[in-house]
């Protein structure tokens, strides 16, 4: 018995979000389609309506802050929007940048039991040339995105 | 026949103090500089320090004892070894403290009853008095667990209980 928690590995293609300095990476299979902010309704861009599934919005979009919780404004260099899917809805979240990393063989280090919360999406932490990305459940992220923005009366 | 054993004391802050056993200090480490802030992450434990090729947890107890709200960014730090007892492992982890750890020799007749804390009893088997401060002796197995956030969540849970009852 030593050494740390043994990481973890599997191949998988991810997509990594970058935004506030925070990269996160999500199963490829998750994202329904990504778009520039440009071809986004004005509207549904900063209106950051956050409940899933009204009908008057295509796609609700959000801005993460580096808490990865929904945030007031989206910065001006929020370029890209990842549509994240659940239950046939999606989400978008804005990114800085978008890279669609291929499939690869990912290491997922333990994130000790005393920094995470019961429902956390972050489930691992991918570290590659000397930066860290957090791998998150992508169906835990809309939740608490949705739990959040309800919580805040949006 | 009384026994003795070598202890860390760990200062935390406002005259509060905790202990570990002398098998798990590591390291003291005074210029702490690369962490990880982890989100969804509780207020006592939301950041990895980076030493070197290891993340350890850092906790900071004075957030759950009130002492503070937010936690600073730790300059001094007690880096533990502590055995993962959910993956079976020997890891490190990182307690954040104000001032120097001192070693001090802890007897059976200096035993005494753990503050009244809610948590307490869910990180420390035991507890010493010194000088006459109250100082817990951490289970560092529970402290890096999940076990800090249930009895967090489990002490707010009565509170809202209560006050429904009410």
């Amino acid at each position: 018995m030593s050494g740390a928690a043994q990481p973890q590995s599997e191949s998988r293609g991810y997509a990594q979000l970058n935004f506030h300095g925070v990269s996160v990476l999500v199963p490829r299979e998750c994202i329904a389609r990504i778009e520039a902010i440009a071809d986004l309704d004005l509207n549904e861009r900063f209106g950051m309506h956050l409940m899933l599934g009204k009908q008057t919005f295509r796609s609700p979009a959000v801005t993460l802050s580096k808490d990865l919780v929904p945030a007031e404004d989206t910065p001006a260099d929020h370029r890209f929007v990842a549509f994240l899917v659940l239950d046939g809805k999606t989400l978008g979240v804005t990114a800085e940048s978008i890279r669609l990393l291929p499939t690869q063989r990912v290491t997922a280090e333990v994130v000790p039991d005393c920094v995470r919360l019961p429902h956390s999406p972050v489930i691992g932490l991918n570290r590659r040339e000397g930066e860290f990305a957090f791998i998150c459940d992508s169906a835990a992220l809309i939740r608490a995105c949705v739990s959040e923005s309800t919580a805040h009366g949006n | 026949m009384a026994t003795s054993a070598t202890a860390v004391l760990l200062p935390l802050d406002s005259g509060r103090a905790c202990s570990v056993g002398l098998h798990a200090f590591v390291e003291y480490v005074t210029d702490a500089v690369r962490f990880l802030d982890v989100p969804h992450a509780p207020a006592h434990a939301n950041r990895l320090y980076m030493w070197g090729e290891h993340m350890a947890p850092v906790v900071d107890l004075g957030i759950l004892l009130g002492l503070r709200e937010h936690s600073p960014v730790p300059s001094t730090l007690m880096l533990v070894r502590y055995v993962d007892l959910k993956r079976c492992t020997r890891t490190y982890g990182a307690l954040q403290i104000v001032g120097e750890p001192q070693r001090v020799e802890v007897g059976d007749d200096m035993m005494c009853a753990l503050p009244e804390e809610f948590f307490w009893p869910h990180i420390a088997p035991s507890c010493f008095k010194h000088q006459n401060d109250i100082v817990p002796i951490l289970d560092l197995s529970q402290v890096f667990s999940d076990a800090l956030s249930q009895a967090q969540f489990n002490a707010f849970a009565e509170s809202d209980l209560a006050t429904f009852a009410a």
